[in-house]
C-alpha cells in the first residue's frame, strides 16, 4: 500500500520520466548506467522507491557496502518494507557481515511470514556458516513450501541435507533443483555428492562426470571421480584423478579427503613412499586439530578461572586467543560478558551477534544483545 | 535336527512366536531370517546400570558398561556377569547398587545372582569386563576395566573368584600422578608362549568434577566432544605365568600411540600366525597394531587404511570385531560411530583394507545412527556373519536441538546378503528392535545351546536386555569348544577353517573380545545353511599345531583338543 502511493505521488512529480528510464534501464541489466539517475534523483527527491531501486541496482553491481548503505535509506522511509528487509539481509552476508544477515533475516522472516526469499536466505546463511540445525531446516522448507519454483530454495534445503549426511532426502530436494535449473553446476555436484553417499556408486561417478567438461574442472568433480573409482576398486584411473585434482585443492576438508585417498591408492598400487608423504601431511593436520582443542579447553579455563577473580581484561586476553581456535557460542558469550564490564559495548555486541549466529538462537543472548544496544542507543542520544 | 536344550516356554520356535506375541516375526508370510526374543523379563537378570549423573556432565557418566557372557562354573551353560558405575564424587561403590554382579544361568531361561557369594562385586567405577583363563585352569578369570584401580578376580574353581589384582601387578599405570581411565581390555596371546596376556585400552586424561564446560545444541550443559581432552596411550600386560604379568607396553611399541581407546578386538590379519589388535578410538585416527613376531608392535593404522574415513577424518570409534564377514579367510573390521559418520566397514584385501562401508549399504543405513557395542556373528545360520549394534547417542539431552536426535535409540540388526551387501532386517527382527534405549555394551553367545546366537545389552540407566535369538529356519549349526594344551587352555586366538558338504569355505577364530567393554563366548560358532555335514574343519592352534577334523556331525557342541606333539 505505502509502495503503491509513492508511485502515485512519483507520478504527479515531474522527476517521474527519468525514474521510469533508470528503471528500464536497470531492467535491462543496465545498472552502471541507471545508477547515477538513481542516485541525482535520490538527493534531490529521496523517496522509498528510489532508494529501493538504487540498493537493487547496488545488489546487482555486487556493491554489497553501498547497497547496504541504501536499504537502510529506504527502511528509515519504510520500515516493513519486506523487499529492502529481505535485501539488506541478503547484502549484509554478502558483504562478510553473517551474523547480522540472519539477525535481520530472522526479523524478516517474523515480520512478513509469506515471503519466500527471506526464509531462503536465512536458510542459506544459516547453511553457509555450517548451522545445518532445525531452524535452518524449517526456514528452508519453508521457504519451498511457499515457492516450489524456487530452484534455490531446493538447492539450499539438499545441501543442509547433504551437510547432514540425510543423502536420500538431499537426492530428492537436488533432483528438484535441477528440474528447474537443470545445468546448474553446483546442483549437478551436490546431486552427484548424495547419490555417492547414497552408496549409488555408478551413477554418482557418471555424474561427477559430466562436469569434468569444464575447464578448469571442479576440484570437488575430480575428488568425486577419484573417490568412486577407488570404490569401483579402479585404482590407477583413480590415482590420475586424484593427482590431477591435487594440483588443485585449495579447501581444507577437501585437502584431507585427497591426502587420505592418495596415501590408499599408492598404497594399493604399491607405492608406499609416496603414500607415506601423504601421510605425513594428514598426520600434521591430525595433530593440529587435537592439539587445537586441548589448547582451547585451556585457554577456557583459565578464562572462568579469571572471571571468577574478576579480571576482565584477562578474561578477554585469554578467550580472543580461544577463539582464533575455535569460534564456540558459549566463549562467545563469555567474551562479550567481558567486554561489558570492561566498557567496551560495540565489541560485546559483536560477540552476541555472532554468538546468536553461531547456534539455535537463545533468549539469554538476545537480552543480553538488546542490553548493550539499548545502552549504545542512550550514549548516543 | 534343531536345539538339543530347550530355553524357556516352549521349544518348538513357531509356538514361542505366537505366545510371544511377536508382531514382526513374520514378513509377507515368510518366516524371518534373523528374529529375536528379548526376554529381560523372564530372565530374572535382577540389575540396573547406574552412572550416576550430574549436572556437572563428567564424561564417565556416558560410557558405562560392558558386559560378560562367561561360563564361571563349567557347567556347559553362560552365565553372565555385568560392570557397574559407582558414586560420583567418590568414585566408590557405596551401596549395594553399584555393585558389579554375576548371574548364574540355571537353564530354564532364568539366572540366579551369585555376586556376593562369588565375592565378584567389584571396587570403583567400572567400564568394560575382559574373559580369560590367564591361568589355564580351565576356569575363566575375569578382568574388570575401571575409571580407578583395574580389578583381576581369579577363578577359584568353587563358584567364587579372588581379587589377585595387586599380585598380578594389574591395577594400571598412572599419569600426570593419576591412574589412567581404562574403558576396556582383551585377553590374547601375543607371544604365543601358551599364556594369556592382557591389552587394556586407556580413553583420557580425565578427573572428577574437572570436565570443562561445554554446552548441547539447545544451550544446556552437556558432555564435552572427546578431543578436549588428552588421549592416552594402551597398556599391553605380559602373561610371566605364575599369577604375574610385567608391564609391556614400552618394550613393544604400544605405548607410542596416544589416542582416545574405547575398544580393541584381535585377529591375525596377515596370517602371519601372531596375532594382532585393532584398536577404535574416540575422535583420533584407530590403530591396528601389527604383531611382529611375538615380541613387538608396530601400528600401521593409517598404512593399512583403517585409521580415517574416506572423508580423511578420525571417527569417534566405539566398539569393534575384527572377523571375516566375506568369507574369505580374511579378518575383516567393523566398528560404531555416532550419528552423521556411519559405521564403517573395512575389507581385507591381503596387504591392506578396502573402506566398503557405502558399497555394502551400511553407510545409507548407519549415517543417523550412533553406535556402543558390536558383533559380526550368523544369527541366521546361513553361513554369513551378520551385524549386531547396540545404540544410543552420547549426549543424554541431544533431544534439545530439536533436529530429531535422540538420546535412547532401538538396537539394529544388518544381514549379510552373501553378496558384500548387507539388509537392515530390524523391524523384522522382533519387537525388541522397536524400543529404544541407553543401549551401551553387548556380549554375544549361545545361552541355551541351541545352536543360535544370543545377545545380552546392558542399558545406561536401565535393566540389561536379553535378545533370544528365535530365528526360524532349518540351517545348521556348530560351536567349536577349543581346549588347548600347548596353546592357551581356551585357544583364544585359534583361526577355524570350515568345510561344509557342499564344498563352501568359511572361516572364524576364537577371541571373547567384541564390541564395547564387553566380553563374549569363547566358543568358535558357524552358522550351516543347509548343510547336513561338514567335510573338515582345520584349527591352526596360537602354538603352531594344525589339527585337521573329517566327516563331523551338525547341530551340536564340538570339543575339540589340541593335540600334544
Amino acid at each position: 500500500m505505502i509502495c503503491l502511493a509513492w508511485l502515485l505521488l512519483l507520478q504527479a512529480d515531474p522527476n517521474q520520466a527519468r525514474f521510469d528510464e533508470a528503471q528500464q534501464l536497470a531492467a535491462q541489466g543496465r545498472c552502471s548506467e541507471a545508477e547515477p539517475l538513481l542516485k541525482q534523483l535520490a538527493e534531490t527527491h529521496p523517496s522509498a522507491p528510489v532508494e529501493f531501486a538504487l540498493g537493487q541496482c547496488q545488489f546487482g553491481e555486487k556493491d554489497y557496502l553501498a547497497a547496504i548503505d541504501s536499504f537502510r535509506q529506504v527502511l528509515a522511509i519504510s520500515p516493513n518494507m519486506v523487499e529492502a528487509r529481505s535485501l539488506y539481509g541478503a547484502a549484509l552476508g554478502l558483504s562478510g557481515r553473517p551474523a547480522e544477515a540472519i539477525e535481520q533475516l530472522r526479523q524478516t522472516t517474523r515480520t512478513d511470514p509469506a515471503f519466500a526469499p527471506s526464509f531462503r536466505l536465512l536458510g542459506m546463511f544459516e547453511v553457509q556458516g555450517g548451522q545445518a540445525g532445525p531452524e535452518a531446516r524449517a526456514a528452508l522448507e519453508k521457504a519451498v513450501s511457499l515457492d516450489e519454483s524456487d530452484a534455490r530454495a531446493h538447492y539450499w534445503l539438499a545441501q543442509l541435507f547433504l551437510l547432514n549426511k540425510n543423502f536420500d532426502a538431499a537426492e530428492k530436494e537436488f533432483s528438484a533443483s535441477l528440474s528447474l535449473q537443470p545445468q546448474s553446476p553446483q546442483a549437478l555436484l551436490g546431486h552427484a555428492k548424495a547419490l555417492a553417499g547414497g552408496g549409488q556408486t555408478d551413477a554418482a561417478l557418471q555424474e561427477f562426470q559430466t562436469l569434468l567438461k569444464a575447464d578448469p574442472p571442479p576440484v570437488d568433480a575430480l575428488l568425486g571421480v577419484a573417490t568412486c573409482l577407488y570404490d569401483l576398486r579402479q585404482f590407477q584411473p583413480a590415482l590420475a584423478a586424484a593427482e590431477f585434482a591435487q594440483q588443485h585443492v585449495t579447501d581444507s576438508l577437501d585437502r584431507r579427503a585427497l591426502l587420505w585417498l592418495l596415501s590408499r591408492l599408492y598404497r594399493a598400487l604399491g607405492e608406499p613412499s609416496k603414500a607415506i608423504e601423504n601421510e605425513r601431511l594428514l598426520a600434521g593436520l591430525e595433530a593440529a586439530k587435537n592439539g587445537d582443542l586441548v589448547r582451547f579447553r585451556t585457554l577456557q579455563e583459565e578464562a572462568m578461572s579469571y572471571r571468577a577473580a574478576h579480571d576482565f581484561a584477562k578474561v578477554a586476553e585469554t578467550l580472543e586467543e580461544a577463539l582464533r581456535i575455535e569460534r564456540r557460542q558459549d566463549s562467545l558469550v563469555m567474551l562479550g560478558d567481558a567486554y561489558r564490564a570492561l566498557k567496551r559495548p560495540q565489541d560485546a555486541e559483536k560477540c552476541y551477534l555472532e554468538a546468536l549466529a553461531a547456534g539455535p538462537e537463545q533468549q539469554e543472548i538476545a537480552r543480553r544483545l538488546t542490553e548493550v544496544r539499548n545502552g549504545l542507543e542512550r550514549e548516543k542520544r | 535336527m534343531r536345539a538339543h536344550h530347550s530355553f524357556g516356554l516352549v521349544s518348538p520356535a513357531a509356538a514361542i512366536a505366537l505366545l510371544l506375541g511377536f508382531a514382526a516375526l513374520f514378513h509377507a508370510g515368510e518366516p524371518a531370517a534373523i528374529c529375536f526374543a528379548e526376554v529381560s523379563q523372564s530372565s530374572k537378570l535382577s540389575f540396573v546400570t547406574r552412572n550416576s549423573p550430574t549436572p556437572n556432565k563428567n564424561q564417565i557418566e556416558t560410557m558405562v558398561a560392558g558386559v560378560a557372557l562367561l561360563d564361571y562354573d563349567q557347567d556347559g551353560y553362560l552365565d553372565v556377569f555385568l560392570v557397574n558405575g559407582a558414586e560420583i564424587p567418590s568414585l566408590i561403590k557405596t551401596s549395594p547398587a553399584y555393585w558389579n554382579r554375576l548371574f548364574h544361568n540355571n537353564r530354564d531361561g532364568t539366572f540366579t545372582d551369585v555376586t556376593e557369594k562369588a565375592g565378584v562385586k567389584g571396587v570403583g567405577f567400572g567400564m568394560g569386563v575382559a574373559v580369560g583363563d590367564y591361568d589355564n585352569d580351565g576356569y575363566p578369570d575375569i578382568f574388570v576395566a575401571n575409571v580407578g584401580d583395574n580389578q583381576l578376580l581369579h577363578n577359584n574353581r568353587d563358584g567364587t573368584f579372588s581379587d589377585v589384582t595387586l599380585t598380578a601387578h594389574l591395577q594400571g599405570e598412572q599419569y600426570k600422578g593419576r591412574k589412567m581411565w581404562s574403558t576396556a581390555g582383551g585377553w590374547f596371546d601375543y607371544n604365543n608362549d601358551g599364556l594369556l596376556d592382557l591389552f587394556v585400552v586407556n580413553y583420557c586424561v580425565w578427573a572428577v568434577n574437572q570436565d570443562p564446560y561445554c554446552s548441547s545444541p539447545g544451550g544446556s550443559r552437556s558432555y564435552c566432544h572427546p578431543r578436549f581432552y588428552e588421549p592416552l596411550h594402551a597398556s599391553l600386560y605380559r602373561n610371566d605365568g605364575g599369577g604375574r604379568f610385567t608391564d609391556v607396553s614400552e618394550e613393544t611399541g604400544i605405548a607410542r600411540s596416544l589416542g582416545r581407546g574405547m575398544s580393541v578386538s584381535f585377529a591375525d590379519f596377515d596370517g602371519d600366525g601372531y596375532v594382532d589388535a585393532f584398536v577404535a578410538n574416540d575422535a583420533s585416527p584407530n590403530f591396528l597394531f601389527h604383531n611382529i613376531a611375538g615380541k613387538r608392535f608396530e601400528e600401521i593404522g593409517v598404512a593399512a587404511g583403517i585409521a580415517y574415513n574416506d572423508d580423511g577424518n578420525a571417527l569417534s570409534g566405539m566398539g569393534s570385531d575384527f572377523r571375516d564377514v566375506n568369507n574369505d579367510g580374511r579378518p575383516d573390521i567393523w566398528h560404531t560411530a555416532v550419528e552423521r559418520e556411519t559405521f564403517p566397514l573395512y575389507l581385507n584385501i591381503g596387504n591392506t583394507f578396502f573402506a566398503a562401508t557405502a558399497s555394502s549399504g551400511l553407510g545409507r543405513y548407519t549415517v543417523n545412527m550412533s553406535g556402543w557395542g558390536n558383533g559380526i556373528m550368523d544369527f541366521d545360520n546361513d553361513g554369513w556373519k551378520d551385524l549386531f549394534v547396540a545404540r544410543s547417542n552420547v549426549l543424554d539431552n541431544v533431544a534439545e536441538a530439536n533436529d530429531g536426535r535422540t538420546y535412547a535409540e532401538p538396537n539394529s540388526v544388518f544381514r549379510n546378503l552373501g553378496n558384500g551387501k548387507f539388509e537392515d532386517v530390524s523391524s523384522f527382527a522382533g519387537d525388541g528392535f522397536e524400543q529404544p534405549a541407553p543401549h551401551r555394551g553387548v556380549a554375544f553367545g549361545d545361552l541355551d545351546n541351541d545352536g543360535r546366537i544370543d545377545a545380552v545389552v546392558t542399558v545406561l540407566g536401565g535393566a540389561p536386555k536379553v535378545f533370544r535369538n528365535v530365528s526360524i529356519n532349518q540351517n545348521h549349526w556348530l560351536l567349536v569348544k577349543l581346549v588347548g594344551t600347548r596353546s592357551n587352555r581356551s585357544g583364544l586366538g585359534a583361526q577355524l577353517r570350515l568345510v561344509d558338504a557342499a564344498g563352501r569355505t568359511q572361516w572364524n577364530h576364537a577371541t571373547t573380545s567384541v564390541g564395547y567393554a564387553s566380553s563374549s563366548d569363547s566358543r568358535v560358532h558357524f552358522g550351516l545353511g543347509d548343510s547336513p555335514t561338514v567335510r573338515e574343519l582345520e584349527v591352526r592352534w596360537p602354538s603352531g599345531a594344525r589339527q585337521l577334523l573329517r566327516n563331523i556331525k551338525v547341530d551340536r557342541i564340538l570339543t575339540v583338543q589340541e593335540p600334544n606333539p
